[in-house]
């Protein structure tokens, strides 16, 4: 009897072996749909083909990752993949958007190719029903606007995912569909699924300060230049209570900024002073946006506290899914050396995922574990 | 002028959907930085907040004066 469900990792770096490998232990799955993430040194593209060689009843993604996951194994270097069965997916599409003649009409491009082969339109999706994932490019900031064209496109379905890395180097990233690869696109996986599932997502931030107003900001470039009317820099060095000289990795990773609307954490984080007096960051805000300055709450404790409720909400029955999980908080786990705590919260579950260059769930977002489970 | 306590309620009539009018919700604080379901009082009538709400629901495909039409062709 199928699995319906598997998580597999392998360290074989040849796309044929790294495949063939992975094949292996997916098989009693039954795949009809497969999302596998790999270390930026691989052949993507062609172990994609490789699998959909081995599982031609498929929809494979995947992309490039800043370290791969599974619930065994926290691992870089290395592929790291999940298979949904027949038994959970009644039917699976998967596209590849190219962003070379702009991110709106490649994502409604491959919206096109989504509704078709579901035979779907993607206005009224029940969104009980379907459920997408979503592998960006992880460079070329243009995660929003990527989520917004969904947006536009299916406005009541999630697509939830992250964005491809290069393990550090912020270099090249690429995403992989059905074989193919981009390096200026994003991969698209829609799902019809037959059996409870949930999207989460869990930052370990809590607000530290009063909620002040972003001022002047270059949304394109996801600069932030005032808040409250007062340089950014000053507003905030004086709310982490470091001098301006001092900010750097250790501050940021610690004191995003956070949006707290309904009850929700949306985390925007720093990544670094520029000479003009702008203080970048990994994703935009916008003018206007009140934002709190956060502080860390405990990353292993909120992850478990996370998957019980996600647990709990799929009836108390979850078997695992995919796990989408910044790289802020890897370099955070690898300062606390929690790993081993870490992948135990995901004990008992197939799971495969990867640390992003940021997270995807109606929009982008940093510092944050997005994640798609199953009962 | 609509405000944003009738684009909300403009949007959950068209939607018909807790779930969808949540995640649609969703999709406009990450637009715009406001929320239509639990909404500040300074924003419920600001012409900015109601502007920026209603160009993204536009974006969306939700367009509110269709939507109004409809519901008074229901009423």
């Amino acid at each position: 009897m199928a699995r319906d469900i598997a998580s597999a990792y392998t360290r074989a770096l040849d796309a044929s072996a790294a495949a063939d490998d992975l094949a292996a232990q997916l098989e009693a799955a039954d795949p009809a749909a497969i999302s596998f993430f790999a270390s930026h040194h691989h052949d993507g593209a062609a172990l994609g083909r490789r699998l959909r060689q081995a599982f031609p009843r498929a929809a494979v993604i995947g992309c490039t990752t800043a370290g791969e996951l599974t619930q065994e194994a926290w691992l870089s270097g290395a592929v790291s993949a999940l298979a949904l069965g027949h038994g959970k997916i009644r039917s699976a599409a998967a596209a590849l958007a190219r962003f070379d003649q702009g991110v709106a009409s490649g994502i409604a491009r491959a919206g096109e190719q989504l509704s078709t082969a579901l035979a779907l339109d993607l206005r009224q999706a029940d969104p009980r029903r379907y459920v997408g994932v979503v592998l960006v490019e992880g460079l070329g900031m243009q995660e929003e606007a990527a989520n917004d064209a969904l947006g536009n496109l299916a406005p009541t379905v999630s697509f939830v995912g992250g964005s491809a890395g290069d393990d550090g180097e912020f270099k090249r990233t690429r995403v992989f569909c059905n074989g193919e690869e981009s390096d200026n696109g994003a991969a698209l996986l829609l799902l019809d699924v037959a059996v409870p599932f949930v999207v989460a997502k869990t930052c370990s931030f809590e607000p530290a300060s009063a909620d002040y107003a972003v001022t002047r900001v270059d949304v394109e470039r996801r600069i932030v230049y005032e808040i409250d009317g007062r340089p950014a820099l000053e507003v905030y060095a004086s709310l982490v209570g470091v001098p301006k000289g001092a900010l750097d990795d250790s501050v940021f990773m610690a004191h995003p900024f956070g949006l707290m609307i309904d009850g929700k954490r949306w985390i925007r984080s720093p990544q670094r002073v520029l000479p003009d007096g702008g203080l970048k960051f990994y994703c935009q805000i916008l003018e206007g946006m009140r934002v709190h300055v956060m502080r860390s709450t405990g990353l292993v404790a909120d992850t478990r506290r996370e998957l019980s409720q996600v647990r709990a909400r799929l009836g108390g029955s979850m078997s695992g899914g995919l796990a989408f999980n910044c790289i802020l908080r890897r370099k955070e786990i690898d300062a606390m050396q929690t790993q081993d705590a870490f992948i135990e919260s995901f004990g008992g579950l197939q799971m495969a995922g990867f640390h992003t260059y940021g997270e995807s769930w109606l929009g982008h977002i940093n510092q944050t574990l997005t994640g798609l489970w199953f009962a | 002028m609509r405000d944003l306590r009738q684009i909300r309620s403009l949007l959950g009539e068209s939607l018909m959907d807790e779930g969808k009018l949540a995640l649609v919700s969703a999709r406009l604080i990450l637009r715009t930085g406001m929320s239509i379901t639990e909404l500040r009082p300074e924003h419920v009538q600001s012409p900015a907040a109601i502007a920026k709400v209603t160009l993204a629901l536009a974006e969306m495909g939700f367009d509110l004066d269709a939507i109004s039409k409809r519901s008074k062709g229901r009423g």
